[in-house]
């Protein structure tokens, strides 16, 4: 698979590239996790933090976090990173100033994942 | 006969963590994301090692060690923390965990690490004698030495005994005891309560400074008795 698709703006190439040198197609199975499984992670997040529930926020934002660093997404992974600092925190206010960053970001992760599998396809 | 798949356990909320250790081990792997699923499958799983999730949804993953250890006290556990804080280590460590990797799994560093600990356990299991205070369990010739004398034993109580060495002091669930000595042949309880009294006697005939403790309904372990003062 070409890394390069991956723009080092948004993903952690090294990550991506260790993992490609692995047998079988694991980058692909590993996208294929995190488009069918981090929407409703996406979803929680956003309720918890519309609804101001810091553990839930934080809870949420750590599970994203795993995801987006075990595939690479570095810049959403640092965004839940500050947004699981914050919720733990309580700082509820600051976090929600997160939320349009994070909306912009996880689609942008989604879509370039999603158009991936679709080309594989 | 049943015959059980050998597999290396993940016990993670996340499945990408299965699929990295797969890929990275070459071996075949089964998640589980609660303890509870885990117990339930136990019949039908061989595990090779275990990796554990600190974080597991909602619960701490830590709180499954002892089931497992219970259950499996010759696989290693290895715990994934999400950090490489002091803290977080030292509560997997005395938990019971044999090793800890941090997130994200770097799949160079989960081969080496599940090689060390399956070196380990290779090598533990190959010791010929095992020792717990003055008794020696010689597991080639089947013989167990004491203080007091020594006698020979037959192979389903030095399996048994040898199981018990092994682990060092901390209980041995019932079923895993079974498991170790008569592999998947189903036998009662009362068997295992024979072949129990057998090495009770053979302790008792060899030292004074070992027993066999039960735990009624859940397992048994070998300590070591407080060393008498003197009158």
């Amino acid at each position: 698979m070409n890394i390069q698709v991956f723009p080092a703006e948004h993903f952690d190439q090294k990550r991506l590239t260790d993992l490609n040198k692995l047998p079988g197609d694991l980058v692909f199975q590993l996208m294929q996790i995190f488009v069918e499984t981090t929407p409703e992670i996406f979803s929680q997040l956003e309720s918890a933090l519309k609804s101001h529930s810091d553990e839930s926020v934080w809870r949420s934002a750590h599970a994203l976090k795993s995801s987006c660093l075990n595939i690479g997404a570095a810049k959403l992974a640092q965004i839940c990173l500050k947004i699981e600092e914050l919720g733990k925190a309580s700082e509820m206010q600051a976090t929600n100033s997160f939320l349009p960053l994070l909306r912009s970001e996880f689609s942008v992760v989604l879509n370039l994942f999603q158009s991936q599998l679709k080309n594989r396809t | 006969m049943l015959t059980k798949a050998s597999c290396i356990i993940t016990l993670d909320d996340d499945l990408m963590v299965e699929r990295i250790i797969g890929s990275a081990t070459g071996k075949r792997t089964r998640n589980f994301s609660k303890v509870e699923d885990l117990m339930q499958s136990a019949h039908e799983i061989d595990p090779i090692a275990f990796f554990v999730d600190i974080n597991l949804g909602s619960e701490n993953g830590l709180i499954a060690m002892p089931t497992i250890r219970k259950r499996w006290p010759h696989c290693p556990i290895l715990v994934i923390t999400s950090n490489s804080a002091t803290e977080s280590i030292r509560a997997a460590l005395t938990a019971g965990a044999d090793d800890f990797i941090c997130k994200p799994l770097q799949p160079v560093e989960v081969m080496a690490r599940l090689q060390l600990r399956l070196e380990d356990v290779a090598h533990k299991s190959s010791k010929e004698i095992l020792e717990i205070a003055d008794v020696q369990l010689d597991t080639v010739r089947r013989c167990l030495r004491g203080e007091n004398g020594q006698v020979f034993i037959s192979p389903i109580e030095c399996t048994l005994l040898a199981t018990l060495i092994f682990a060092k002091e901390t209980l041995v669930e019932k079923e895993a005891l079974k498991v170790r000595c008569w592999g998947e042949f189903k036998v009662t309880d009362n068997a295992l309560h024979r072949k129990l009294h057998a090495v009770r006697q053979a302790l008792k005939d060899v030292s004074n400074q070992v027993i066999i403790q039960t735990k009624y309904g859940v397992g048994f372990s070998i300590e070591k008795l407080p060393e008498r003062v003197a009158a």
